[in-house]
C-alpha cells in the first residue's frame, strides 16, 4: 500500500492487483488520485501477465510486494513485457530472481530484486559509501524490526538456518550466533545482534567489492510478535574502507518504520524504471536481474528517498 | 575431595560467564562521544 501511495503521489498511473479484489479496491480507494483497482482476482501468475498486457502502457513496471515466493510472478510479468521490482528478501527467492538475469536480458527488461529496507535501503547506503572510497574492506549491516506480521515471520526465519556471507569467498555458518552489540540512532539505541541468513550479501557483492560482507539482525525477537506496520525499526551500516586520508570507518544509520522504508524504496525504483527513457530520471539499472545497489547512482536515489521522507544519518564521533 | 569441589566450582563459574556472554553479546565498541548527523541531499549527490 505504501509503494502505491508513493507512486500515485508523484502522478504515476497505478493499477492495484491482488489475489483478493476487496484488498485491491481498499488500497486503491485509500490512495485515491491516479490509482485504480483491478477488480478481477489475480490468483495465478498468468493472470498478472494478462493485466500487464491490458493495462501496462508503453513501459510497464510491476512491483511485486506479496508474501511468499516472487519468482513465478516475476516470470509472468517479464513474459508480459514489464520491468519488475521485487520486495523479496528471502535468500532462496532472491537467488531464484537473480537467476532471471538471462531471460530479462533477452527480453530487454530489468528485474530489481530486494527493493526493501535490508536488502534495499541498506544496499544503497553501502554502495554510496563504497563509491566514495578507494577500497572497501568490510561491510556489516544490522537490521532491527520488521514491517508487519509476515515480515516478522521472515525476520525470525533469518535467525534460523545458515548464513550466506562473503568473507574473502562465499562462506556459511549457523544463523543466530556470533552475537555482538550494535548502537542504533535513538530511540532504538544499543541492541544485541546475531548473524542472519539474509540475502543482502548475495545482492550487494556484485556491486561492492569488499573483502567481507555480512548481515546480522537484532535479538531477541519477542517484540516482533507484536510487530505491526507502525512499529519502529532501523538499520546500521558499517563500512570499513580506505581513502586518500587513510583507513576509514563510516557508520550510517536510520530509524523509521520498516514498511515505510520498504514502500518508499520500491516506489522510487519503480518510478525510475518506468521513466528510464525520460528526462530527469535519477537512476538507471542495466538490463538483467540485479539488486537495488546496481543502479547507476546510489547517492541520487538516496537523495530522492530523502525528499520522500526516508533519511539516513552518519555517526560522527569516536 | 577439596580439589574436586574447587574444580567443580571453577567449571560452574566458567559456564555461567560463558552463558552470560552468549546471551548478552560481545564486541561492538560503545561510542565514547559524538552523535548522529543527518545526511543532506547535497552530500548524497556530491561527486
Amino acid at each position: 500500500m505504501r509503494a502505491t501511495r508513493h507512486l500515485a503521489g508523484v502522478g504515476s498511473v497505478v493499477t492495484v492487483v491482488s489475489r483478493d479484489p476487496r484488498r485491491s479496491t481498499m488500497v486503491a480507494a485509500s490512495v485515491g488520485g491516479s490509482a485504480a483497482e483491478w477488480t478481477t482476482p489475480v490468483t495465478e501468475p498468468e493472470d498478472l501477465a494478462d493485466v500487464v498486457a491490458r493495462r501496462g502502457g508503453p513501459s510497464p513496471t510491476v512491483v511485486i510486494a506479496t508474501a511468499g515466493s516472487h519468482l513465478s510472478w516475476a516470470r509472468a510479468a517479464l513474459a508480459g513485457g514489464a520491468d519488475v521490482v521485487s520486495t523479496a528478501s528471502d535468500p532462496a527467492d532472491c537467488s531464484s530472481l537473480t537467476d532471471l538475469d538471462t531471460e530479462a536480458r533477452s527480453r530487454s527488461r530489468t528485474v530489481v530484486v530486494g527493493a526493501g529496507m535490508a536488502p534495499g535501503f541498506a544496499c544503497l547506503l553501502a554502495a554510496w559509501v563504497a563509491s566514495r572510497s578507494d577500497e572497501v574492506g568490510a561491510v556489516r549491516v544490522t537490521t532491527h524490526g520488521s514491517g508487519g506480521p509476515a515480515c516478522a515471520d521472515a525476520a525470525r526465519g533469518e535467525l534460523r538456518g545458515r548464513t550466506h556471507e562473503y568473507r574473502h569467498g562465499w562462506t556459511t555458518k549457523p544463523a543466530g550466533r556470533s552475537r555482538r552489540l550494535v548502537w542504533f540512532p535513538a530511540p532504538i539505541g544499543v541492541q544485541r545482534s546475531a548473524a542472519a541468513a539474509s540475502s543482502l550479501p548475495m545482492l550487494l557483492a556484485p556491486v561492492v567489492h569488499a573483502g567481507i560482507i555480512e548481515a546480522s539482525r537484532t535479538v531477541p525477537l519477542r517484540r516482533l510478535h507484536r510487530s505491526s506496520e507502525e512499529t519502529l525499526g532501523g538499520l546500521v551500516v558499517e563500512v570499513e574502507g580506505r581513502s586518500e586520508s587513510g583507513a576509514t570507518t563510516t557508520v550510517l544509520g536510520t530509524v523509521d518504520r520498516p514498511a515505510a522504508i520498504a514502500g518508499a524504496v520500491a516506489a522510487a525504483v519503480a518510478w525510475n524504471l518506468a521513466r528510464a527513457d525520460a528526462e530527469g530520471v535519477e537512476v538507471r539499472w542495466p538490463l538483467g536481474a540485479h539488486g537495488v545497489a546496481a543502479g547507476s547512482d546510489p547517492g541520487a536515489l538516496l537523495a530522492a528517498l530523502a525528499r520522500r521522507g526516508v533519511r539516513a544519518a552518519e555517526f560522527i564521533g569516536a | 575431595m577439596k580439589r574436586t569441589s574447587q574444580a567443580a566450582v571453577a567449571v560452574s563459574v566458567a559456564a555461567v560467564v560463558a552463558l552470560v556472554v552468549r546471551l548478552r553479546g560481545r564486541g561492538g565498541t560503545p561510542p565514547r562521544d559524538g552523535g548522529w548527523r543527518e545526511l543532506t541531499e547535497d552530500e548524497l549527490t556530491a561527486t
